[in-house]
């Protein structure tokens, strides 16, 4: 019972990595049909992607793609009452999105012929 | 007082704790991320009619205030690191991390035993040739009887020299090397701790 609460978490700790590391491209990826302010990135996520990411740390990452160029923002009045900070790739930030897509179609594709046995097997 | 006037004055509290943290950035910058996240708390507690229990789940969504500020110093230290990776900034970087985690207090301390042993090593091998028979890497009688080695100015006069003028570019080298590994320990410390920490957690079917 031990082990396969030990084998659980493992898969759980590999999972949040794997997670953390295509976040980059998750928030990158959810500006490519236009403009988002934070929270409805974070819908966007959770929504298109089973991504949820801690509130608080979505914005330092923005903050961060912002300062490499690849994203622009801009302070909106909403109708709602209270300002948005909205968020767009530029153009460098579409470039990326397009490389970093690139590379994550040909390592899928890469460890998919690798895992096919193992799906063959999974499925008997 | 109103239920919303307590929200407001939750979040009020909250954002100026923020700001306190994020002592050190422009006041510009403090400005835009306080207006953000309030902006946020405020839509996610409902706008205008949020009340106390919904700004205070709002509040506790986005974090706590000196945790979330440390997301942000991390992230503008590690910038400005890449903008700047010279051996000094590395170690102030580091210095400034070191406050914010155990792991960056851990890498502050290999950082300046590794600069520390670096300096020795140098030193020794410039110093050789001024004082040679009193620099380099000895071997010297304990008290106990047993042996321990110093490296450096040997204040022994009975101890027995290791290495003789070899520890001149041994000494170099070596030096040479560990202060360039420290700095690129720092340097992959900076990067891996001080950029954003986003937390994942997995939907569970």
């Amino acid at each position: 019972m031990n082990e396969a609460a030990d084998s659980s978490g493992s898969i759980d700790r590999w999972e949040t990595q794997l997670r953390k590391g295509g976040l980059s491209l998750a928030v990158l990826a959810s500006l490519w049909g236009g403009r988002l302010y934070g929270l409805e990135i974070l819908r966007r996520l959770e929504s298109d992607a089973e991504l949820l990411v801690s509130e608080g740390a979505i914005y330092p990452l923005l903050n961060r793609l912002r300062g490499e160029g690849l994203l622009e923002s801009e302070w909106v009045e909403a109708d709602a009452g209270h300002p948005r900070k909205y968020y767009a790739l530029t153009l460098a930030g579409r470039a990326r999105v397009k490389a970093m897509t690139g590379v994550w179609d040909g390592f899928a594709r890469g460890l998919d012929g690798l895992l096919a046995p193992v799906r063959k097997e999974g499925g008997r | 007082m109103s239920g919303t006037d307590e929200a407001k004055r939750a979040l009020d509290a909250w954002i100026a704790e923020v700001r306190a943290a994020l002592k050190g950035l422009p006041p510009g910058d403090v400005d835009d991320i306080a207006r953000e996240l309030s902006s946020h708390a405020f839509e996610r507690a409902g706008g205008a009619g949020a009340d106390a229990v919904a700004m205070a789940g709002a509040l506790e969504a986005l974090g706590r205030p000196r945790e979330l500020a440390s997301l942000y110093l991390g992230e503008r230290i590690a910038e400005r690191v890449e903008r700047n990776r010279s051996p000094w900034q590395v170690m102030r970087a580091v210095w400034r991390l070191a406050g914010m985690s155990a792991d960056a207090a851990f890498v502050l301390a290999v950082s300046l035993a590794g600069y520390a042993l670096a300096l020795v090593f140098l030193l020794t091998a410039l110093a050789k040739p001024f004082w040679p028979d009193r620099v380099g890497l000895w071997r010297l009688p304990a008290a106990d009887g047993d042996l321990s080695v110093s490296l450096g100015r040997s204040l022994h006069p009975v101890g027995q020299e290791l290495l003789g003028w070899w520890i001149v570019p041994l000494g170099l080298v070596l030096g040479s090397a560990l202060a360039f590994l420290t700095w690129r320990f720092g340097l992959a410390g900076v990067r891996r701790l001080g950029r954003a920490r986003a937390e994942l957690n997995t939907p569970k079917g």
